[in-house]
């Protein structure tokens, strides 16, 4: 399979076929939805916990009015720390900076604690194929992706859907290890192979979950410890953020801590929060001697200069969206083709990518709201979402977004008329009624030649009635003062009554 | 460039730029007993003590126990109350203080530890969380290489909640790295099953005292 947006309904057509997969998935979002639901209520009623999310979606925003202002500010700090801190406008320039670290410190082997951003920027790939140097990824669920070469599931569990037969079946392919079924032995054999690696590697890179501009600081959360490795023993520490990942202060992070963990993993606070300050210092022995911070922009700016689509930026990649979103459980990661799978693919992909690329993702989305309901960050993903099939159609100069073609303009146009006015609404339905009529089998029309087939594809339409809302309407009024008349007829004492009365 | 790109949005900002955001009340109320609780929930052993010698004893059990060669121990101020070189000899296992390891050799020596031992800056009675605050007397792999990780934790220095912890950060901050340790490296990642001691320690054990 081609994994690409632009491939979405061929994929979606395939995962949408595997049963098993689906019900797991179904089964493990359940789970998380009952482990968050209930992690949630440390907040107190629903109210308190509406309060908390509340002042979450609060420190987004204050974070987002004032991110040139909080990014200068967390420059300065880092920079007084001894961290150094690098700009990248985009994927290209964020890989080439790493590179540049990798030569300047001679670097061979790099360990890695999980990073969406290094996905998002392919650097990886970039590095191996580039710089020649060999990556282990330290997560497990990451590491057993890397193995296979496919893209993370979720952002969470990127291995989430595969069974322990497939995961060992990876292993033993690729690291030799002696098949087995048991998850504990899985999971000791792996802790040995990589705690090698976490020893010997020259370079850590990892992400960054808040950066706290008022002392410069890094925070990174996880469970397994391969982040607190990876940012331990290697000689230097590459840390990559996109821009949105700062906040003011301490009391901001750790809020937003509270509510990453509560809707990420159920979590009151996850096994490990580092929060990093800068490289050792001459007397120390563990920790880098030199630290890196490179912030990424990659599109982002661009959504920041529109003020609905700033919104996207908000997101603290907790992933509760996606096992909200009855579109993603039941398809998976595949069709969205890229690693941010689920309602968050959708509001990040095309700010990134384009509108064009991109648009079976935003317009797959039922707009049911699941995703929004439950988000601690305050996103509105349902007005992203309508925003970007509005831009789609007028055309965006600014998100690679082509206007659609002149038959499909002139054909809502008709439509847009013809529904403002009601007496060709009347004529329009008649019309529409024989055509459509002419291709029912069994009561329902499933398929249409021309430009309608692609809607008819996937849809069946019940075919339409013979008579019109208000035509029925109007023979009911009719059959009533009827049946009204006969009854005065019959008995026209107890209808005299009925008037009097 | 990007920061440029940013300051030019055009949209309208909120005059009161740096708004202090109000959180929540503190969730839970802490107390050692709130703290024990959560601690042992999240895959930690915990046991009040009412001295650092009963942490002693406790120490030449674990050691005995679990048939230890090698102890690892960072070079903060309470745990000098520990006579180390009896537990030593007790045991007859290697106890290190990375105050005593070389450069070159405090790395191959801690990762073949099976025991660290560690203070804690603070402590958090909502989550079971300690609180370290690294430095050359506390080196970040002491309390994450060994298979058995024991802190040792006082009772005032329990706070109550991440929000007390944030104040205490947000007034500033000298070290190089902070960890906030609860339970037990952990991982779903094979099917959904919780494996406990995916990278780090495979075992916690917290020692309250006072």
């Amino acid at each position: 399979m081609d994994l690409r947006p632009e491939n979405f309904q061929s994929v979606a057509e395939i995962e949408v076929a595997k049963v098993a997969q689906r019900d797991f998935v179904v089964m493990v979002a359940g789970v998380f939805n009952y482990l968050c639901d209930t992690a949630m209520t440390a907040y107190g009623d629903g109210s308190a916990q509406d309060e908390a999310r509340a002042a979450g979606a609060q420190i987004r925003t204050n974070s987002l009015n004032n991110l040139a202002e909080l990014l200068q500010e967390f420059e300065t700090n880092a920079n007084r720390n001894g961290i150094q801190v690098l700009w990248a406008a985009d994927a290209e320039e964020a890989c080439q900076l790493v590179k540049g670290l990798v030569e300047k410190h001679q670097v061979k082997t790099i360990s890695k604690g999980k990073s969406m951003i290094s996905e998002e920027i392919g650097l990886n790939h970039f590095l191996e194929k580039e710089a020649g140097v060999k990556i282990y990824e330290g997560d497990l669920g990451e590491f057993i992706v890397q193995l296979r070469g496919t893209l993370p599931f979720h952002i969470v569990g990127p291995a989430i859907n595969m069974t322990v037969q497939e995961i060992a079946g990876v292993l033993q392919q690729h690291i030799d290890m002696p098949y087995t079924e048991v998850a504990t032995e899985i999971v000791s054999y792996v802790r040995t192979y990589l705690r090698d690696k976490f020893e010997r590697a020259d370079m850590g890179i990892t992400g960054v979950n808040q950066a706290i501009a008022s002392t410069g600081s890094l925070m990174l959360v996880e469970n397994e410890g391969n982040i607190r490795w990876v940012t331990s023993a290697p000689r230097v520490h590459v840390a990559l953020m996109s821009i949105e990942k700062v906040c003011a202060n301490f009391a901001d992070a750790f809020h937003l801590l509270g509510l990453l963990t509560r809707n990420c993993t159920g979590q009151a606070i996850t096994s490990y929060v580092s929060v990093l300050n800068g490289p050792r210092r001459a007397e120390e022995v563990d920790g880098p001697e030199a630290m890196y911070v490179v912030i990424i922009d990659n599109g982002r700016s661009i959504a920041y200069q529109d003020p609905l689509l700033k919104d996207a930026l908000r997101c603290i990649r907790c992933g509760r969206c996606g096992i909200q979103c009855p579109i993603y459980l039941r398809i998976g990661a595949n069709p969205y083709g890229w690693i941010y799978p689920g309602p968050i693919g959708n509001v990040i992909a095309p700010v990134i990518m384009d509108l064009d690329r991109t648009r079976d993702l935003y317009e797959a989305c039922t707009l049911c709201g699941g995703c929004q309901s439950v988000c601690p960050s305050g996103m509105s993903h349902l007005d992203i979402m309508t925003h970007y099939r509005q831009m789609k159609v007028k055309g965006d100069d600014r998100f690679g977004g082509t206007r659609i073609c002149i038959k499909e303009r002139s054909g809502f146009k008709i439509l847009a008329r013809g529904m403002q006015n009601p007496g060709l609404y009347k004529a329009g339905v008649k019309i529409a009624r024989r055509f459509l009529n002419q291709r029912s089998q069994d009561g329902y029309i499933t398929q249409m030649p021309g430009p309608m087939s692609g809607w008819f594809r996937c849809r069946d339409f019940p075919e339409m009635p013979e008579k019109t809302f208000r035509q029925r309407w109007q023979d009911e009024l009719q059959e009533e003062a009827r049946q009204t008349a006969d009854r005065a007829v019959a008995h026209p004492e107890a209808a005299a009554q009925n008037e009097e009365g | 460039m990007i920061l440029e790109r940013l300051n030019s949005a055009t949209w309208t900002k909120p005059s009161s730029s740096r708004e202090v955001i109000s959180t929540p009340a503190s969730i839970v109320s802490g107390d050692v007993e709130m703290f024990v609780s959560k601690a042992t929930a999240a895959g930690a052993q915990v046991e009040e003590v009412g001295s650092l010698d009963e942490v002693q004893n406790r120490l030449v059990q674990i050691v005995q126990e679990e048939q230890l060669q090698k102890i690892v121990i960072t070079d903060e101020e309470n745990l000098k109350e520990i006579d180390w070189e009896q537990l030593s000899q007790q045991t007859k296992s290697q106890v290190q203080s990375i105050a005593q390891l070389p450069g070159e050799n405090y790395r191959s020596y801690v990762v073949e530890a099976g025991l660290g031992v560690t203070g804690c800056k603070y402590a958090l009675a909502e989550t079971g969380t300690v609180v370290l605050e690294h430095s050359h007397s506390n080196e970040r792999l002491v309390s994450h290489a060994p298979d058995h990780y024991v802190c040792i934790v006082k009772r005032d220095q329990i706070l109550k909640d991440r929000y007390v912890l944030a104040s205490l950060f947000d007034s500033g901050l000298s070290s190089t790295a902070w960890t906030l340790v609860t339970g037990v490296s952990r991982t779903a990642d094979v099917a959904l099953q919780v494996v406990l001691g995916m990278h780090g320690p495979r075992k916690v054990t917290i020692f309250v005292v006072g």
